[in-house]
């Protein structure tokens, strides 16, 4: 990027009008980003494939938008109103938290990088994927009170913990990696997308 | 419609003029019974969090399903009958094949009697036939039994609710403007970007531009960067719009929606509360 900015005006002023709208739209495009990947979840065996497909897909419009903002706040944003938004969905709770906590923590990366870097926002978006983990965690939660369910019922404990051993709980941590790199992956590929098109459209 | 967003801000030679009964989802739905948007929202979050987060624990098997009956009364309030009877059956059939593969796998089913006899190969297939009907019962009679109650209320919400009524509601929560104008642009924008992405679609078509096969990947450049400027495009004029009538102005924002508790509300609230009581004595139990 350009050093056109004044480098003594603070990251940390106050979001306008216009702000928010830009938020908004760049929202919707992350979230239907997101949804493009909701075929997957049929396939049960095809559901952890969310945590790549749904990153790399959105690295390109989160690197025009890292591009376009100029104050903190508007990444916090974007997590909070993705997670409210899948909340009400039905996804459950867990994702508005998490929309909330990445959201926040990928913009204070970026803000490190006064929004300029393409190596912070590119971190940043790494950090941000990782929202996506509260998609998972009400399955993994069900999932575990399903097994709750077949090890009091017939079938009995054996039977439910050989199933336990299929789909472990820490099957989240390695999905968080998967966000994060699949971040980073897509993030590199909004950056080419930025350099080729955006940038040269005006929009950057 | 609301104040804020405005819905002129739309580039010539689009035709969708929102009507002006539209709904957040965009949907023109009859309003039949009129429910405050706050009640929606509660009712969505008290049938997800309850109906995912209760799982199997017993006594939830009476609670989940009266829950599950909630969404699809609004539906049919709203008169989303298709939808309503499409829900209906996804969600009792989750129960029919939870009984059906249960007798199938169980002791005293066809399968276990099979694998009781059955010897090497055989016993081997029956053995990966039980694996499958298992895997099948936990997604679609575990998981998505849990997730379909909420869904139908959240989709309730979107189409019964103005944006104008929704900015109104979230203004007497007392939500921030910086996050309810995102939401608002999110919900005023997702029928824009399906418009314009239906409009690329179209320009690739007649270019004869086929895509797919041997390199998918392309898609998502020739797709989505096209897509993604004339979003951000459209994003601009609706801020230039929006901020010549009045958003961003200093003062506190009043609103034509009338938006307050009526009977039904406090009917669905009562039950909300009964269902969180129910929850909590199961928690103990």
């Amino acid at each position: 990027m350009t050093a056109t900015t004044n480098p003594t005006v603070s990251v940390f002023g106050r979001l306008g009008a216009r702000d928010f709208v830009t938020t908004g739209v760049f929202t919707t495009i992350m979230f239907l980003v997101t949804a493009l990947g909701a075929p997957l979840s049929i396939v049960p065996v095809l559901l952890p494939l969310m945590a790549v497909v749904m990153p790399i897909c959105g690295g390109i419009p989160f690197m025009l938008f890292a591009a376009r903002v100029r104050r903190f706040g508007m990444i916090t944003i974007m997590g909070t109103v993705l997670g409210t938004l899948l909340a009400l969905m039905g996804h459950g709770i867990f994702v508005f938290a998490t929309g909330i906590v990445f959201g926040l923590l990928g913009d204070l990366v970026a803000a490190a990088g006064r929004y300029r870097s393409l190596k912070f926002n590119t971190l940043a978006y790494g950090v941000f994927s990782i929202w996506l983990l509260g998609n998972f965690m009400p399955i993994v939660l069900t999932r575990d009170a399903y097994y709750a369910k077949l090890a009091s019922g017939r079938r009995g404990v054996g039977y439910a913990d050989r199933l336990m051993a299929v789909m472990p709980d820490w099957s989240l941590a390695p999905l968080a990696v998967a966000c994060f790199v699949s971040g980073l992956l897509g993030a590199w590929l909004g950056r080419a997308m930025l350099r080729k098109h955006f940038e040269r459209a005006g929009l950057a | 419609m609301t104040a804020t967003i405005p819905a002129t801000a739309r580039r010539p030679g689009t035709e969708s003029g929102a009507p002006p009964t539209a709904t957040i989802a965009g949907a023109n739905t009859t309003r039949r019974l009129r429910l405050d948007p706050r009640t929606k929202i509660l009712l969505v979050v008290t049938i997800s969090t309850i109906v995912i987060a209760g799982g199997g624990r017993p006594g939830m098997e009476i609670v989940a399903p009266a829950l599950a009956v909630i969404p699809f009364v609004l539906l049919l309030a709203a008169g989303r009958r298709r939808f309503a009877a499409a829900y209906a059956a996804l969600y009792a059939g989750t129960f029919a094949v939870d009984a059906g593969i249960g007798w199938l796998v169980g002791p005293a089913g066809p399968l276990s009697a099979a694998y009781g006899t059955a010897t090497g190969g055989a016993a081997a297939g029956t053995g990966v036939a039980v694996a499958v009907l298992d895997t099948v019962r936990m997604t679609y009679c575990g998981v998505f039994a849990a997730c379909m109650p909420g869904i139908a209320a959240g989709v309730v919400l979107v189409s019964t609710t103005t944006v104008g009524e929704f900015m109104a509601a979230m203004d007497r929560w007392r939500v921030p403007s910086s996050v309810t104008i995102p939401l608002a642009v999110v919900f005023r924008f997702l029928p824009t970007v399906a418009e314009e992405h239906a409009a690329i679609g179209d320009a690739m078509r007649q270019r004869g531009i086929m895509l797919g096969g041997s390199r998918p990947w392309k898609m998502l450049e020739y797709r989505l960067v096209p897509l993604i400027a004339s979003c951000v495009k459209i994003g601009d004029d609706l801020s230039a719009a929006a901020l010549t009538r009045g958003l961003g102005a200093p003062v506190r924002r009043t609103s034509l929606a009338d938006v307050g508790f009526r009977a039904a509300d406090i009917v669905l609230l009562g039950l909300c509360a009964a269902a969180w009581a129910a929850w909590i004595v199961l928690l103990l139990s």
